[in-house]
């Protein structure tokens, strides 16, 4: 009986240390998330005889509309890592680069979102989870926007929009 | 962690008496147990813990004050089913200028088990008066919190906002595994002392992270281990 005892108090203190979890991940991880964005061009495949997006490469500077820190610098990206703002409810991105044929354009996208405020901790603040509402550009040189995934979230890694150049 | 675990496992092993004892007593007290017709009620012991209130004025990083005392029922000389209660608080500043305060009565429910048995050697009744034992508590508090100065940070739009949180009940159950000693002094003054490990089983609030402090449990977000002392009075029957 006693041996018994004995045995299930040791094996209850094991599980109450394996049950124990501590935070390991970072402020950053957890608080903030960006809204990620693919870049595609429709290209026209001669054997299929019909356009299909490609993946594009493209100089790019980008800055959001209001701010004057600049998020893309010029360098050649085919993916992007926008911030979205956290207390209103409507961002802006500026885009400025030249296309294949080292034309110069600007364009805007305009996304509409609603903001989820969440307490992560004591240490790392609040943090805000957003869902993308509606996505639109202008169409100097962009072609469209397509809302692929709607939720922005630390633990979201898709791209949550797609934008197609002409 | 595992270090606790190893001086938890070897303080059972001392304060146990029965391991490597022979299968012949065992039968032998088996057999006085079914023939015992004692009472069951032998009295009743009333207790300070004397440890909480120091070891909480010994925490560097926050501050915190607490109160526990505790009613435990002798059983057979073997079960002691026991009430706990208290009361703590505490605040805590950190480095970004967030603000905890939290403060709460907690009560506990369990049953302690001697290890020393109702028996003497000979098989006689003995009174339990000194003797290890083992337990286990469920612990609740029901506590307010006030959290300040949360900052929500928008670096890129250079942006910032000051958000606090406020809850008048919120309650949290954790379970505790208890380890100890009692002791007669003298004429029915008892010390004693006790080791436990305490687990956050559920809270009411939207997560741990709001409860970060639980009074009577202690940090929400790991596994606590807890030392008491005790004074008090036994009253026996």
């Amino acid at each position: 009986m006693k041996r018994a005892l004995y045995i299930l108090i040791v094996l209850l203190t094991l599980f109450v240390i394996e049950s124990c979890s501590p935070h390991a991940s970072s402020c950053t991880e957890e608080t903030y998330a960006d809204m990620t964005v693919d870049l595609y061009r429709m290209e026209y495949d001669s054997r299929a005889e019909e356009y299909r997006a490609k993946e594009y490469s493209l100089e790019v500077m980008i800055n959001g509309v209001g701010s004057d820190s600049i998020l893309y610098d010029g360098r050649s990206v085919k993916s992007l890592a926008l911030p979205l703002h956290r207390f209103s409810e409507k961002s802006a991105f500026n885009f400025e680069y030249y296309d294949a044929d080292q034309n110069f354009y600007i364009d805007t996208i305009f996304i509409e979102h609603t903001n989820i405020e969440k307490f992560v901790s004591l240490e790392c603040g609040c943090g805000v989870d957003f869902t993308i509402n509606k996505a639109t550009c202008t169409t100097n040189g962009m072609d469209s926007v397509v809302l692929k995934i709607n939720e922005v979230t630390p633990s979201q890694k898709k791209a949550n929009l797609y934008i197609y150049f002409k | 962690m595992r270090r606790y675990l190893t001086i938890f496992v070897a303080l059972f092993l001392l304060l146990s008496p029965a391991f490597g004892a022979k299968k012949k007593k065992k039968e032998e007290k088996s057999q006085l147990k079914l023939t015992y017709s004692g009472p069951a009620y032998h009295g009743f012991s009333v207790l300070a813990d004397v440890a909480t209130p120091i070891i909480s004025l010994t925490t560097s990083s926050y501050k915190t004050m607490a109160a526990e005392g505790s009613f435990n029922v002798n059983l057979y000389n073997q079960l002691f089913p026991t009430i706990e209660g208290g009361w703590g608080n505490v605040k805590k500043e950190y480095e970004n200028g967030a603000t905890y305060k939290a403060s709460a009565p907690y009560f506990k429910i369990g049953l302690d088990y001697s290890l020393m048995g109702p028996y003497t050697k000979e098989g006689k009744p003995r009174q339990c008066k000194n003797y290890p034992f083992v337990g286990l508590r469920y612990g609740m508090s029901f506590m307010n919190y006030d959290m300040g100065n949360i900052v929500v940070t928008d670096p890129y739009w250079a942006e910032n906002q000051i958000k606090t949180y406020h809850s008048d009940f919120t309650y949290c159950g954790w379970l505790e595994v208890v380890a100890g000693l009692k002791v007669n002094i003298i004429k029915g003054f008892t010390m004693g002392w006790s080791i436990r490990m305490k687990t956050l089983l559920h809270t009411n609030a939207p997560s741990k992270d709001f409860t970060w402090y639980v009074p009577g449990y202690g940090r929400s977000d790991a596994m606590n281990i807890s030392f008491n002392y005790t004074i008090g009075y036994t009253f026996l029957k």
